[in-house]
């Protein structure tokens, strides 16, 4: 009977051999580097958003989906989400020459509260936006359900950060939203967008 | 001398035992029973109608997140007992393979790289480029930690034994891969079925694929760069088979006639499922192809030197 024996034992590595370990480590390392360098500019590519009419410009995230149809000048969304999408949206309402922010607040409290589940205000504080605009920031929770009562789903606690300020004859509210689980992480989102903000 | 039998018969000649577990039969019975078992499961609920007792179907679902465990351990692991150099430490490169990818690959993809945030979107070129940076480099990039470190150079006796460790790596892994998906997502059965079989497929081929650069760097003389790009390709190979499955499943290959009117494209999983076992059988075949032609060549070089 005769035993086939191909390998023999290595001692020792050959320079080559040395060589070929020490390019994949490099080759990860540079392909690491290239995978969050992808990612870093694939989630901070924004778009140009301006509105001649209404005297606003801003960068938002080049991969949400943005809608202009409904009651506020524009809004972007984070389609990529599962569950709530997160949002962005800057709106308008005229306003009479003597109101105040905290007419704003107590007028949006009281719409909200009306319509949105468990709507409660959680602070109200005073703002600076970068461009040195005086504002106000209101931070509020609601609960968002399945509108269709067949899907089985839990309700989504979401929670808001409203930016008011007063420009001349109308107010501006600069709404941002995420579910509460996520917001801490996605607020810097925000925080980048109204630094591109110009009205 | 007497004899009980009319004759008597040639001794026989002198036998060649071939001293390990041959691993490309032992790997086409477990993608075989992988490829059997997720065509079944399949066909059972989506043409026979075969609909799973609630009460089961969550062992059901684990009983084919562990088949492919199951499978290596008959056909890999057990045969290798049987014969006179098992190789040893195919177990712990499993074992070793799940815990990294448990404890590293994972936190890493879905924590730091979330590939689904920016690619899910993303155009075919940039996924596939994307995949491949993120997914693909991570993936390879581990499995060939755990088996430099625990089984290279020194438990390599012949070229195919890259294979075989290689095999555990990508099992090992790719379990863990799929216990972490069908687990924390409410999959159907069959759902389930054919993303552990594109799972195990994708690792085995990239695994497959290193295994060559392994076993060249240990046996042959090949160029420092051959094992580098064994794992660039390999990573290649993981991060194209995702975007493009996705995009096989979700196309639309019906042939309507009447052109005007709307038509809903109803996905397609069976030719994902046809992609993935296309790609793993491609690999493969190109693979023992150039391990026989390095072992000729190995073989030729040494009756050279013997005349």
């Amino acid at each position: 009977m005769t035993v086939v024996e191909i390998g023999e034992p290595q001692n020792e590595l050959t320079q080559r051999q040395r060589w070929s370990h020490y390019f994949v480590l490099l080759y990860a390392l540079v392909a690491v580097v290239i995978g969050i360098n992808l990612r870093d500019a694939a989630l901070n590519a924004s778009a140009v958003y301006t509105n001649v009419e209404a005297g606003i410009r801003a960068q938002y995230p080049q991969r949400w989906l943005i809608d202009t149809d409904g009651d506020y000048i524009f809004r972007v969304r984070d389609m990529t989400r599962i569950g709530f999408k997160t949002t962005i949206q800057v709106a308008t309402r005229p306003i009479a020459r003597n109101t105040t922010v905290r007419n704003l607040v107590d007028s949006l409290t009281l719409d909200r509260s009306q319509t949105l589940a468990a709507y409660g205000v959680i602070n109200t504080e005073p703002f600076m936006l970068p461009n040195e605009v005086e504002a106000t920031a209101m931070t509020y929770t609601y609960v968002q359900s399945e509108l269709n009562p067949y899907l089985q789903s839990l309700p989504t606690v979401i929670e808001g950060l409203d930016i008011l300020t007063v420009e001349g004859d109308q107010a501006i509210i600069i709404t941002f939203l995420s579910e509460v689980s996520q917001y801490e992480q996605t607020l810097p989102i925000f925080e980048r967008f109204l630094g591109t903000l110009e009205f | 001398m007497r004899t009980s039998g009319s004759s008597f018969i040639t001794p026989p000649e002198e036998e060649v035992i071939y001293p390990y577990h041959r691993v490309w039969p032992s790997l086409a019975l477990q993608a075989g029973g992988w490829f059997v078992i997720t065509v079944g499961t399949y066909a059972a609920i989506n043409f026979v109608g075969f609909v799973p007792p609630a009460s089961l179907n969550t062992s059901i679902t684990l009983g084919l997140l562990a088949l492919p465990l199951f499978l290596w351990l008959i056909f890999a692991l057990g045969a290798e007992q049987r014969v006179p150099e098992p190789r040893r430490r195919l177990l712990a490169v499993l074992i070793v393979s799940a815990l990294v990818a448990n404890a590293v690959g994972l936190p890493l993809i879905d924590g730091v790289f979330q590939p689904n945030r920016w690619l899910s979107l993303a155009s075919a070129v940039d996924r596939i480029v994307g995949y491949t940076f993120t997914v693909g480099i991570v993936q390879e990039f581990l499995k060939y930690l755990v088996v430099r470190y625990i089984v290279w150079p020194d438990y390599f006796r012949t070229r195919v034994d890259a294979v075989a460790y290689g095999i555990a790596g990508a099992i090992g892994y790719a379990t863990v891969i799929n216990f972490q998906f069908v687990l924390t997502n409410a999959v159907p059965l069959d759902a389930a079925a054919l993303y552990i079989f594109d799972t195990l497929t994708a690792n085995l081929a990239g695994s497959i694929i290193v295994s060559y650069g392994f076993a060249e760097v240990r046996f042959g003389n090949p160029t420092a760069f051959l094992l580098t790009i064994t794992i660039a390709l390999a990573a290649l190979v993981n991060g194209a088979l995702i975007p493009l499955r996705a995009g096989l499943v979700n196309a639309d290959f019906f042939f309507n006639l009447d052109v005007f009117s709307l038509q809903v494209s109803a996905p397609s999983p069976l030719l994902g499922l046809g992609l993935s076992a296309a790609a793993a059988v491609g690999v493969v075949v190109v693979v023992a192809f150039l391990y026989a032609n390095a072992e000729r060549r190995a073989r030729e070089a040494q009756a050279t030197r013997e005349v």
